[in-house]
């Protein structure tokens, strides 16, 4: 078969070359060249652009574009025991201006001021003046809420305002206002870092680890659809579940704001344990402060007086005296002990309160709260036990496990005590203690002799990961029987002629102690008319589900009745019985009483 | 062979001779079928582009919406956290007049009274014996 042959220009079928360019091929050429020239041009330019300079812009490029923000991480929030918020982070929102944008600043004054706390003349000048000087910032509202920023916004799109922007902050709400606030606690505005109670001892649980956002956006600021995108979420703060019961906490607030009324005290704590557990149901001080209100922010009513302020304990660490003595065998309730008007030791001489019989066995002692008698006992216990029982009750050291700012008074060591020393701290001289200290002591008698750490915080929920429990420290001080003999003892305090009688309760069991002290002015140098007045106590006396303690600060004046209200008995022991009874129904502790 | 097919012979022999000489020369369809698909899968992804594009933009407003209500529920957790607050409920208690009582009454329901008629005895002795009249 024949092949086909080709035809190209210039070459005939019989292979005979002929001329190849014809008249107009120049043209073509020219133009040919133009094509390899641009193209190759484009070739250079693309290479140079994708190739040799491509890194190099790809990365100019993602910079203008892309936006990196770090992601807040929400901080964690604080909760009662039964899951009631008591501290919250909600967002807020500041509202800003860019005085550049604004076409009218007097118009713009008109529809602001209203929102930003300043009136219209001020605030169009304040305007005026920002965008003159070229400012692109002004600030109208800070931390405002979310209903408060729908209403400016309302306004602002009615009045169809320009270069007004709203950035979301984080708000720290407390919504119960006063209640436990110094337990709480405060955060700081500027970096939400908590500067006060619980907010600060627990701060880095709290805050989480805020993540992080990569987008790329428009010049707008608009996020560019399908653009890169990188989001390292934050891990929010962890939740803490505290032991307090807002009802209980409202309850001794309110008794203590009764009680710093009617003795005209200036100031007070009053502490509610569960003593078996150790949870810390209720810590109230006075003065009162509301987290919600900067503006009235007082540093020494955001004291936790409960934990910092050291008080000399009186009357009410004899029972510390007399449970060991009763442990160790010295004493029994029965023992008859010797009690003179006056007993002198050194230079100090040593008085009760009132008259007293010449003797009488120590269940008196209690009930009447013989200084002679409680110093008689506390000799036949001997400095050295004394000391190992005041310790083991968890005096001289901080007692809880996680109050902020807990301070503990002095307790010097047998090898500093002088002839007086043991004496005066049996009956609660010479030794600092705190309003937690105290509870501790109390919930020991009241837990069978066993003593357990007081604790505010009883789970850490993390975002993620496992729960964390509060498991206090315990030990054994006292034997059951002891315990139980020192429960009995105290319960006749409070009922007949005991000086705790206006602690007793119709529906409950209760037992206690009245203490009043002597305020000692560093200052002055000596102990001065007004006192420190308390009362500790527990109920029901069998299974005791509550320790309430109360120290009234300076009460002072007469009661209703004629009684001195600068003791203990007159001015705390009420308290006691109110705070007691409402926690006790709170708990829903069946009464004990007929 | 007769006078018609003569010449339809020859033109079947021209056409052999002429796809013999050219064994590779395209078809139409295929051509016609490759341009087509070709032009469907610019569309396609076009579309498929902004179909994606429309996507991403809902799911940014879905997003914005899921951080609308979490703070919706922040706000509302917050809302019913002060509602409970009791300061409130005391407040508002004691503006409607209502005061705790001189002397408290206990009632204790013991639960063990399974079997008691209580149509006769409608009100549980226990409870309500120590009620003042």
């Amino acid at each position: 078969m024949r092949r086909h042959r080709s035809t190209r220009p210039g070459r005939q079928p019989s292979g005979e070359r002929t001329r190849i360019w014809k008249r107009g091929d120049g043209r073509l050429f020219i133009i040919g060249l133009a094509f390899v020239i641009a193209w190759s041009g484009m070739g250079f330019r693309l290479f140079n652009l994708q190739g040799a300079q491509a890194v190099e812009l790809a990365t100019r490029g993602f910079n203008q574009r892309i936006r990196e923000a770090e992601i807040p991480a929400p901080r964690g929030t604080i909760y009662d025991r039964d899951g009631v918020e008591l501290a919250l982070t909600v967002d807020g929102w500041d509202v800003v201006v860019d005085p550049q944008l604004l076409d009218d600043p007097s118009a713009a004054a008109l529809v602001l001021a209203p929102f930003s706390g300043r009136d219209v003349s001020t605030l169009t000048d304040e305007l005026i003046d920002a965008q003159s000087i070229g400012s692109r910032y002004e600030q109208i509202a800070v931390r405002v809420r979310n209903d408060r920023k729908a209403t400016i916004e309302e306004a602002v799109d009615a009045a169809d305002l320009s270069g007004v922007f709203y950035q979301r902050v984080p708000l720290r709400i407390y919504p119960a206002g006063s209640v436990a606030a110094q337990v709480i606690g405060l955060t700081r505005y500027d970096d939400g870092a908590g500067i006060e109670g619980l907010e600060k001892t627990f701060n880095s649980e709290l805050v989480g680890d805020p993540g992080r956002l990569i987008v790329e956006r428009d010049p707008y600021g608009r996020v560019i659809p399908q653009g890169e995108t990188l989001v390292d979420p934050a891990t929010p703060g962890s939740d803490i579940i505290t032991t307090i019961d807002r009802e209980i906490q409202f309850a001794a607030e309110q008794a203590l704001e009764d009680a710093v009324e009617r003795t005209n005290a200036l100031g007070g704590s009053v502490v509610v344990m569960d003593p078996e557990s150790g949870e810390i149901l209720a810590m109230a001080n006075w003065p009162a402060i509301d987290l919600n209100d900067r503006s009235t922010y007082d540093a020494e009513a955001m004291r936790n007086r409960a934990a910092t302020d050291i008080f000399e304990p009186g009357s009410t660490l004899k029972t510390v005296t007399i449970s060991a003595a009763l442990e160790e065998g010295v004493v029994t309730p029965d023992t008859p002990i010797d009690t003179p008007k006056k007993v002198t030791i050194g230079e100090f001489d040593y008085t009760d309160h009132g008259y007293n019989p010449p003797w009488m066995p120590v269940k008196d002692v209690v009930k009447k709260s013989s200084n002679v008698g409680t110093i008689e006992i506390e000799r036949r216990l001997g400095r050295t036990l004394h000391y190992q029982y005041l310790t083991e009750f968890g005096l001289g050291t901080t007692a809880s496990l996680d109050v902020a700012g807990e301070r503990y008074g002095p307790l010097l060591p047998t090898s500093e005590w002088n002839n007086t020393t043991g004496s005066s701290i049996g009956i609660g001289y010479a030794i600092g203690t705190t309003a937690i200290q105290m509870a501790a002591v109390y919930s020991t008698i009241a837990n069978d002799g066993v003593w357990t750490e007081p604790f505010l915080v009883k789970e850490i929920r993390p975002a993620t990961g496992e729960l964390i429990e509060t498991h206090p420290r315990t030990r054994t001080v006292l034997s059951p029987e002891t315990a139980q003999s020192m429960r009995w003892m105290l319960g006749r305090v409070v009922e007949d002629n005991g000086t705790g009688r206006r602690a007793y309760m119709d529906a409950y069991t209760s037992g206690g102690k009245t203490g009043t002290t002597n305020k000692f002015d560093t200052e002055l140098g000596r102990y001065v008319e007004a006192t420190n007045a308390s009362f500790i106590g527990m109920a029901p006396l069998d299974d005791p589900k509550v320790v309430v303690v109360v120290v009234l600060d300076s009460p002072h004046g007469v009661g209703s009745d004629g009684v001195e209200l600068n003791l203990g008995g007159a001015s705390a022991a009420p308290v006691f019985r109110e705070v007691a009874q409402a926690a006790l129904h709170q708990l829903g502790v069946p009464p004990d009483r007929n | 062979m007769t006078s018609q097919a003569a010449p339809y012979a020859a033109r079947r022999a021209r056409e052999a001779a002429l796809e013999a000489n050219h064994p590779g020369s395209p078809r139409i369809v295929p051509l016609l079928f490759f341009t087509v698909l070709v032009v469907a899968i610019f569309f396609a992804m076009i579309y498929l582009r902004i179909a994606m594009d429309r996507s991403a933009f809902e799911l940014d407003s879905v997003n914005d919406q899921i951080v609308l209500e979490q703070s919706r529920t922040l706000d509302l957790r917050l809302e019913l956290a002060q509602l409970q607050d009791p300061q409130r409920i005391a407040a508002q208690a004691a503006q409607i007049g209502l005061v705790y009582p001189e002397e408290q009454i206990i009632l204790v329901v013991t639960g063990d009274r399974a079997g008691v008629d209580y149509t006769e005895d409608a009100v549980p002795v226990n409870a309500l014996d120590d009620i003042a009249p």
